[in-house]
């Protein structure tokens, strides 16, 4: 073969390359997508209702002037048997196909929740546009689909707010849980352990919420706010933490990087310290053939806030303020150890840890595990260390009483 | 001889390394988490260092006829008929693999990236590049796997410290839960997958330089090739739990979704899929290749080359046709491959063997007396 | 996909069998030819909907036995 004929065979080649290369079935033109940011599921009767919130795209984009008179989501619903069956449904209302990889929440209705999870959630791990990081929540007191049609004032696409907000609020203030699909099937599939979810709330007037009423006063009338941990049992809601007992599972699971504890001080008053490291481990033991579980916690803080007249430079109010701490810090954990001992649900993964130690004990114990949890002996040791004080070492408080 | 090709020890490695990489790092952790729960890593172990006396037997037959292929000995030892049966049974072996090597990659495009593909496209557009690599001979795909090396190392290396942060070293305990039954057979997988089909390298054997080099170069990028195995199903373990990895058609793929560093690091695993798309092609151009050359040889013909394009087009018909669905496939991979392949890599082999013993007719044994 | 296949083999025929035929290389041109006439005879009657065999069933039921004996000794 002559070199034109080559050359011009390489170039055809090239092209036909070029050609298989974006893919000609399965392509996605972004005019034709609909971005899916957050999805609802509640239940109505026995069949699902699906919301999702859809971004505007042409709102999104920076505009001259924002409080815009379009709102920036829309938020569609469709009813069906099944949960994929419903997600195609909502083409019927849908303008483009729902394009569900950038999906970063998902809210689950009470009542569904309650009935049970475990089916949704092969459909979402089967789908291969799907991920698994996106968090999963449960909308408290509320359908999802009522959670999703809030409008928030300085988060464009609410969806963002309320992502971001559960990891600062998981990070700093340690009542919430992150988790994501991957953590709750992982969860749901160990019978050492039960899942937890944090909860939802509207705050305010939800009316107005979804209006742009929401977005032009300064203190808006209804807000999003994560309020408690839903506890459940296999994979239907029992119960409810609250903030205390909230912050104690955090403790026991060692997913706390940070949060303030409020300590009595010797003469009335109070005072914070802010955690800011915590190490912890949880460790079955097998004694007698009984399983027994110990959790350590090693934790690290600051003095935050002095509220009363303590005189913090002598030796000994340092150690006496850490074995405040520890004991603080030691009474929530047992606390939410009874609640979930109430709830009969193992979430902190004390089966898990006995099965580590010993799997054949466990393949004995596993079946009846919740039965086995409400009679299991957990010893808490916490080990809490004040490192600073802050700027100030004494508070000027302390001088304010005196003259 | 029909290829003129020659090929260092250093290409051998890293021929040999692509090889065992290829198809079984998508499907085998799978399989061994399927088998042995947390504990499929030890099976990962056992199952190399099984693969590593096979390897050593597998040198010990090509080194007793270093200029032959294993099809061309073949017949020579066992006579024209039975000689040419066996070897049509070698050569069937090798097309059926690189069907089945091809419907992988196929598969693993189109349940992941383009799910609404037809499946015959992506391995049609494939097959293209596999009949240009064969038709260019062995040095061409032997020097381009040189050049590939890189890359798949680096994308290794980034896969496994960028996953670092979400190791949980409680996923793998209990350690032996399963027991030693159970992680025998979890073994097996990774004894099929790749360890029984480097059998295919038998007949390269002649056209790689210095003959007694071979042996260890091809042993040393099988034992890379199976330590790069034994990690990638720890890491499956530590990140995603053998529960997860056991479900997922493609492990190590859910396995690079999970990469996130920091913000911006993320979303990544496409790039990490080309990995795979690398090693396979080159798993999927040896086999090919042997098969082509295993036929030419059995029917001595002049050059491989006019057999190219009619044997394409039958692998792409079988990879049509081979199994209706990925839960057959899954089942055949676990339950019946690692009888079909012990059979064809292992026993013919031995009977081979035995049959070049018995007659010392081995070209090194030869050397100083006449033939018996 | 048919018409594809059948272009390429006429492709072939085209390019390498006249070469073939050139350098009087008759056994290597009809050992291609034959397979050649395998393969489009086999994509012709699957575009005709002919169901096609598959090797693995007849791997399988070669195998089976031994799968079962072996597997059920290892559990």
């Amino acid at each position: 073969m002559n070199t034109t004929l080559n050359k011009g065979l390489k170039l055809l080649l090239l092209a036909a390359a070029l050609l298989a290369l974006p893919g000609c079935w399965n392509r996605k033109e972004l005019n034709e997508l609909s971005i899916a940011t957050a999805f609802g599921f509640d239940a109505r009767g026995d069949r699902y209702r699906v919301s999702v919130q859809l971004v505007n795209a042409g709102e999104i984009a920076d505009k001259q002037g924002g409080g815009g008179r379009v709102p920036v989501v829309t938020v569609q619903q469709a009813t069906g048997n099944t949960l994929f069956e419903s997600i195609r449904a909502l083409t019927t209302t849908t303008p483009r196909k729902i394009y569900s990889s950038h999906l970063r929440i998902l809210v689950i209705g009470e009542d569904l929740a309650r009935a049970g999870i475990a089916k949704l959630l092969d459909g979402l791990s089967r789908d291969h546009e799907l991920r698994t990081d996106f968090y999963i929540i449960v909308a408290r007191e509320r359908t999802a689909s009522e959670i999703l049609q809030v409008l928030t004032p300085l988060e464009k696409i609410p969806t963002d707010k309320m992502f971001s907000s559960l990891q600062a609020s998981q990070r700093n203030w340690g009542i919430t849980a992150r988790v994501d699909l991957h953590q709750l099937i992982y969860d749901l599939v160990d019978k050492g352990k039960d899942p937890v979810l944090a909860g939802i709330v509207i705050e305010g007037n939800e009316n107005i919420g979804g209006t742009d009423a929401n977005l032009q006063t300064v203190r808006p009338p209804a807000t999003l706010k994560y309020h408690g941990l839903a506890v459940f049992r296999k994979d239907k809601l029992v119960g409810w933490l609250d903030d205390e007992q909230s912050k104690g599972y955090n403790y026991i699971r060692g997913s706390l990087k940070s949060t303030i504890v409020r300590l009595p001080c010797p003469k009335g008053g109070e005072l914070a310290v802010e955690l800011i490291r915590t190490s912890h481990r949880i460790k079955g033991k097998i004694r007698d053939g009984k399983p027994e579980i110990d959790v350590r916690l090693n934790a690290e803080g600051n003095i935050g806030e002095v509220e009363c007249a303590m005189n913090l430079n002598t030796p000994r109010a340092i150690p006496r303020l850490e074995k405040e701490l520890s004991d603080a810090i030691e009474e929530s954990m047992e606390a939410t150890i009874a609640r979930a001992k109430d709830y009969k649900s193992d979430i902190f993964g004390f089966g898990a840890a006995i099965h580590r130690a010993d799997f054949r004990t466990w393949s004995r114990l596993k079946d009846r595990w919740d039965e086995e949890f409400v009679h299991l002996p957990v010893h808490v040791t916490v080990n809490a260390k004040i490192r600073r004080t802050g700027s100030v070492v004494e508070s000027f408080l302390e001088r304010m009483e005196d003259s | 001889m029909i290829e003129k090709g020659k090929i260092n020890a250093r290409q051998f490695s890293i021929l040999t390394l692509l090889f065992s990489l290829g198809s079984a790092i998508l499907i085998v952790p799978s399989a061994l988490t399927a088998a042995a729960m947390q504990d499929g890593w030890i099976s990962a172990i056992v199952g190399v260092a099984a693969g590593i006396p096979l390897l050593a037997f597998y040198n010990a037959l090509g080194s007793r006829h270093p200029d032959l292929t294993l099809i061309e000995y073949t017949e020579r030892l066992l006579g024209k008929w039975v000689g040419k049966i066996v070897g049509l049974l070698f050569f069937s072996f090798f097309l059926l693999l690189s069907a089945l090597v091809l419907r992988n990659v196929g598969d693993f495009i189109t349940t992941i990236v383009m799910p609404e593909t037809p499946i015959e496209s992506v391995h049609f557009i494939l097959l293209i590049a596999i009949a240009m690599g064969v038709g260019l001979g062995l040095e061409v795909i032997a020097r381009s796997a040189e050049i590939f090396l890189p890359w798949v190392l680096m994308l290794l290396f980034f896969l496994i410290v960028f996953l670092f942060p979400q190791i949980e070293m409680d996923r793998i305990q209990p350690v032996f839960e399963s027991g030693v039954k159970t992680i025998v057979r979890g073994s097996l997988s990774v004894i099929s997958i790749p360890y029984l089909e480097l059998v295919v390298f038998l007949m390269i054997y002649p056209y790689v330089g210095k003959p007694d080099r071979r042996g260890a170069a091809m042993i040393k990028g099988a034992l890379i090739g199976g330590t790069v195995l034994v990690l990638i199903t720890m890491l499956c373990v530590f990140v995603l739990g053998w529960d997860f990895t056991s479900r997922h058609t493609f492990p190590s793929y859910t396995l690079a979704k999970k990469i996130q560093v920091g913000e911006f690091l993320q979303r990544i695993e496409v790039l990490v899929a080309i990995i795979w798309f690398l090693t396979i092609f080159f798993k999927l151009v040896l086999c090919f290749y042997a098969s082509l050359l295993g036929l030419a040889q059995l029917l001595k013909m002049n050059s491989y080359r006019p057999l190219i394009v009619p044997c394409a087009m039958i692998v792409l018909m079988v990879s049509i046709v081979v199994y209706p669905n990925i839960v057959y496939f899954r089942i055949f991979a676990s339950e019946i491959w690692p009888f079909y392949a012990l059979t064809t890599g292992f026993l013919l082999p031995l009977l081979v063997w035995a049959a070049s013993l018995i007659s010392s007719t081995g070209d090194t044994a030869s050397k100083s007396r006449p033939p018996a | 996909m048919v018409w594809i296949v059948l272009a390429a083999a006429a492709c072939v025929v085209r390019f390498e069998y006249v070469r073939l035929y050139r350098r009087k290389q008759f056994k290597d041109l009809s050992i291609s030819a034959c397979l050649l006439g395998f393969a489009a005879t086999l994509f012709i009657l699957r575009s005709a909907h002919v169901p096609i065999p598959d090797p693995l069933d007849w791997i399988g039921a070669v195998y089976k036995p031994a799968s079962k004996f072996i597997l059920s000794a290892l559990s």
